[in-house]
């Protein structure tokens, strides 16, 4: 990370809690995990199925925290009148866009944390692979960070937060349902090549793969690839605001 | 050192920049002039990078904006005309995250904050949120931020909109002992602060080069009392 990204990182984590909105996002996710907990899961029965089952409610709670975690990273430069500030100053424009996405991904990293403790609780409870615990947490990061990078760089091409946050949160719910099968179905192809290739730019596959156990490096070289090619997105999409 | 050659700027059908060709040496406070939608703003985000000319290039201590932006900027500062400040910062916060945009070390930054805060006065207000200042303060503050590492050149984009006489005068003075060292752009609308900072004038209109000269060649150039008659004899639309 260079200095110029740890600097425009360091600004915007505290910047969440500087502000309420922090907080609030925090106040929200421990709302919805607890909403998971006791009526979305049958998590206090204590089964391995259960604690998949709550990994599997943390991306439905995911898709609605980032779009709030995000929606100002770009929009409050614009309502503040910074952004002209910020981009006269000798720092690369992909610097500032890193910065900006790992503020956010740390943030959602943190919301992460705060609920293991619960988890590997439970896990105490019944024997469950804690290192598969880990895993299930890893591939919760990797999607929140590919959210992340959509809804940042969405951010970037609007100009009011609430605007951001909507048609995040409607390109999240989009992309993560969208079933290419259904495609190719209504389409009769059934050619299994590209069955296959609709199978490995499934957003949600990958990320159930995770949780039920199937990590491969494919699946971490899908969401690493998808964030820089939506963050590089993003740079184009400041670029375009600055021109 | 700046230097503009054959400048061009268009915003759809509306040329903001016409082939304007200047050059602004060391050590100097130049007034940019201009009525309103003239251009100065539009000339003045050029410089600094945040617009991509269509034509022509621009040079700040020898290196280009467009292909050398991160060194022609390492010594260049800009304060917009609003705006410039994070509400949710404290003013210390801000004016430590504009040293460390540009990699100060601590030792540094704080003797410049110092002198800073001294000179512009804003020693009792450096634990104030931003968004608690007056609109004076706030534009102090922003001053300081872009200061904070002495830079060599200056733009200011009407450094003293808003402000009560007093005001002013503090932040006039500042800019005028500031440009002795250093190269300072300044653009406003207010001739007497020309007349109280300027060593150069550079009027523009319709993003053209009107005249280029010292304040009191353009007043006896254009057989006039004082600026403002000047500036009205230049710019007064027949």
């Amino acid at each position: 990370m260079s200095t110029h990204t740890y600097t425009i990182f360091k600004k915007e984590f505290n910047g969440y809690f500087r502000s309420r909105l922090g907080w609030f996002i925090l106040g929200i996710y421990a709302l919805l995990v607890m909403l998971a907990v006791f009526y979305g899961t049958d998590f206090l029965s204590n089964t391995e199925e259960t604690m998949q089952q709550f990994f599997q409610m943390q991306n439905e709670i995911l898709l609605l925290i980032i779009p709030a975690i995000t929606m100002k990273l770009w929009t409050d430069e614009h309502r503040q009148n910074t952004l002209e500030l910020l981009l006269s100053q000798p720092i690369s424009i992909s610097s500032m866009v890193f910065g900006k996405f790992f503020a956010a991904w740390a943030l959602s990293g943190c919301l992460l944390i705060s609920v293991s403790g619960l988890c590997f609780f439970s896990a105490q409870e019944i024997d469950v692979d804690r290192g598969g615990i880990l895993i299930n947490f890893a591939g919760c990061l990797l999607m929140s960070g590919a959210l992340c990078s959509i809804c940042a760089t969405i951010s970037a091409l609007t100009s009011h937060a609430i605007t951001s946050f909507v048609i995040s949160l409607l390109s999240c719910f989009l992309l993560s349902s969208i079933d290419y099968s259904i495609f190719l179905q209504k389409a009769e192809i059934s050619n299994e090549i590209i069955i296959r290739i609709s199978q490995v730019f499934s957003f949600e596959q990958h990320f159930l793969n995770i949780i039920s156990g199937q990590i491969s490096i494919a699946n971490i070289f899908y969401y690493v690839s998808f964030i820089v090619l939506v963050l590089w997105f993003n740079i184009v999409a400041v670029m375009y605001k600055r021109s | 050192m700046i230097v503009i050659k054959e400048l061009c700027k268009t915003f759809g059908t509306t040329k903001a920049i016409d082939k304007l060709n200047v050059c602004i040496g060391n050590n100097e406070v130049v007034a940019l002039l201009g009525p309103n939608g003239a251009g100065k703003t539009t000339l003045m985000r050029l410089i600094v990078g945040f617009y991509q000319p269509d034509f022509g290039e621009i040079l700040i201590n020898h290196h280009n904006i467009v292909k050398d932006r991160l060194k022609a900027l390492q010594n260049t500062a800009y304060v917009p005309e609003v705006g410039a400040l994070y509400p949710e910062m404290s003013v210390f916060e801000y004016i430590k995250y504009m040293a460390d945009l540009r990699n100060m070390t601590e030792q540094s930054f704080i003797d410049n904050l110092l002198s800073l805060a001294k000179e512009l006065d804003i020693e009792s207000v450096i634990n104030q949120k931003c968004e608690t200042l007056s609109k004076g303060y706030k534009r102090r503050v922003a001053i300081a931020g872009a200061l904070i590492h002495r830079p060599k050149t200056v733009i200011l984009d009407e450094p003293t909109e808003g402000l009560d006489p007093n005001q002013k005068q503090s932040i006039r003075g500042f800019i005028k002992n500031y440009g002795k060292k250093n190269t300072v752009i300044i653009s406003t609308h207010i001739m007497e602060e020309v007349e109280a900072m300027a060593d150069r004038v550079i009027l523009i209109n319709h993003g053209r080069l009107i005249c280029d000269t010292t304040p009191q060649l353009l007043i006896k150039n254009t057989s006039s009392t004082d600026i403002e008659q000047a500036f009205q004899s230049l710019t007064m639309e027949k």
